[in-house]
């Protein structure tokens, strides 16, 4: 930072922003204080990803063929499938998520990272816990919950201590900052943390009992979507949009009332899951009023996000980074919109327990959350080593393969979902008929889940050449370059 | 009924009112004024000033009216694609 610019008093609120004058070398110190904590982070990360990916994998060719790999009790579906879940959610997004977070905060307060070691310490924890809980859960020992499933007495207390002393890092940081006024994505960040400790503290009390278990298992798992994984990557996007493009976000009184308007109005969400279930009528009600609510802070940060890219799309062919948060962006949009939409009765009476509710979760999940990362690690990586990706064939094929295979699943499944669902309502249709009007459909998954495994075993791939090597790029162009998008205006 | 859910309302009063005390303890704070300078808080010292390949000439011309004359930008980053 300039020195004209440092004020007495960095906390005074009559600071004015524009005139705090930050330098590159500024920005290179902060990311040199998160660097060995940040590429941690996103190595653990991607060895996640890999070993989640496949066992995904394995999850979706069982529906093809049921006796696939039965002979070990660790491979069957009952195991493998909370398996790749629980990797995903909590070894790949989340610890991906920690890097992010612990890259981000440096930047957005103005100071060098605190207690990174500490951030370094909580990471291993948090997937040592991961790692016993997946161990048990292949073993047979769950809790039995969706999302929920990390044992509550040997796994859970690691990964809860891990997020607290990662928490503590991102807060500390917080609280060494030298602006006054907070940039919106620093209080998506910084909430994510301490949301992220009540609900699943909350969720694995040992005290539910019956039908109220089933409702601390929602409120656990839509929130766990809602108020951590959302919110940091939200926290991202606002960031990489704005950055890459080169203008302020289009409203930064919008991006506010998304924020406020998730915080207030998501935590009562989760029990839209059990409509229809043996629950009070007011609870299903106020959830499903509270989901409609969430239109509001959906399509300001919908309205907003669109409303600074539009007219600038061109920007796509430029930066591998921003294509895939402008994806995330517009996923996020549509699976909060769908979610809304499934939180109706009407709606929900044809979905619930179908296929459509994985092709939802994959929405948000793959298409927001994993395309939000991927993206914020092509911007990152290159930065926090100083060198730029080696290959543009490798990035346009990760981000196609990934992309495109995604599409291809949430459409097979939520078509397969629709029409199962259909078929049960319909009393002339055996249970045999939805079956077989979903099968087709869930061979199709499985045809798009390899070409994701391709995609993501590519990403690896140029992650470990940038890292590990000293190839060098060798391409005049960005890998996007010559795709002309239909949104580019003309000069 | 009541029993079985009595938990959950603590449990949302338990997210939900956190917030509420932190958007009221941000309002004091006077962390909603000067939200534009906020929204530029992230760029970097001339970094709006930078030329962009992608923008079409009243885009340019805009940034030129508000930030001023175009830079290169030192770290080449459109010349890549970092």
């Amino acid at each position: 930072m300039s020195e004209a610019a440092v004020p007495s008093n960095a906390q005074d609120g009559a600071i004015d922003h524009s005139k705090l004058k930050i330098s590159p070398e500024d920005i290179k110190e902060y990311d040199g204080s998160s660097r060995t904590v940040v590429l941690f982070g996103f190595f653990i990360a991607i060895v996640w990803l890999l070993i989640g990916t496949i066992a995904g994998d394995l999850t979706s060719f069982k529906f093809d063929k049921p006796d696939f790999l039965t002979e070990q009790a660790y491979l069957t579906f009952g195991r493998i499938r909370p398996a790749h879940l629980n990797i995903m959610v909590y070894g790949w997004a989340s610890t991906a998520m920690f890097a992010v977070s612990l890259w981000l905060m440096p930047r957005l307060c103005r100071t060098r990272l605190r207690w990174g070691s500490v951030a370094v310490v909580g990471m291993l924890i948090w997937n040592i816990g991961l790692i016993i809980g997946i161990v048990l859960m292949l073993n047979g020992t769950n809790d039995g919950m969706e999302w929920l499933e990390l044992d509550r007495y040997r796994s859970d207390p690691l990964l809860i201590v891990g997020a607290a002393l990662v928490g503590a890092s991102i807060w500390r940081t917080l609280a060494a900052r030298n602006i006054h006024h907070l940039y919106v994505s620093v209080w998506y960040v910084a909430a994510s943390y301490p949301w992220f400790l009540i609900i699943f503290i909350t969720g694995n009390l040992p005290i539910y009992q019956g039908v109220e278990s089933a409702a601390a298992n929602w409120f656990y798992a839509h929130n766990a979507l809602g108020l951590w994984l959302t919110t940091i990557n939200l926290g991202l996007i606002y960031y990489l949009l704005p950055k890459i493009i080169g203008r302020p976000i289009y409203s930064y009184w919008l991006s506010l009332v998304g924020f406020w308007g998730l915080a207030l109005f998501y935590a009562l969400n989760g029990m839209h899951h059990l409509i229809g279930g043996p629950m009070p009528s007011w609870m299903i009600a106020t959830s499903i009023t509270a989901s409609i609510l969430m239109v509001i802070p959906v399509v300001a940060v919908g309205i907003n996000q669109h409303m600074t890219v539009v007219g600038r799309f061109g920007a796509m062919r430029y930066s591998p980074a921003l294509t895939l948060a402008v994806i995330a962006a517009m996923a996020y949009t549509a699976v909060s919109l769908q979610g809304i939409l499934t939180a109706l009765v009407s709606v929900n009476r044809i979905t619930h327990f179908t296929h459509w509710t994985i092709a939802h979760s994959h929405l948000g999940l793959y298409m927001f959350v994993t395309l939000s990362l991927f993206g914020g690690i092509y911007y990152i990586l290159p930065r926090l080593l100083n060198k730029e990706w080696p290959s543009t064939s490798l990035i346009r094929a990760h981000i196609l393969l990934a992309g495109g295979g995604m599409v291809l699943y949430v459409v097979a499944l939520g078509a397969g979902g629709v029409l199962q669902g259909l078929a049960w309502l319909d009393p002339a249709q055996g249970f045999a008929a939805s079956v077989n009007n979903v099968k087709p459909w869930l061979f199709v998954r499985s045809i798009s889940a390899v070409i994701i495994t391709l995609g993501h075993f590519v990403f690896a791939y140029h992650c470990y050449l940038l890292a590990f090597t000293t190839r060098s790029h060798t391409s005049r162009h960005p890998p996007f370059f010559d795709i002309k998008p239909v949104l580019v205006r003309k000069k | 009924m009541l029993t079985d859910s009595f938990t959950l309302i603590l449990l949302s009063l338990a997210i939900s009112l956190p917030p509420l005390i932190f958007l009221f303890l941000a309002i004091i704070n006077g962390q909603f004024e000067r939200l534009d300078s906020t929204a530029e808080s992230i760029f970097e010292e001339n970094e709006l000033r930078y030329a962009r390949p992608w923008e079409n000439s009243a885009q340019a011309s805009s940034r030129l009216a508000k930030y001023g004359v175009p830079l290169n930008n030192p770290l080449k980053e459109w010349e890549h694609w970092l």
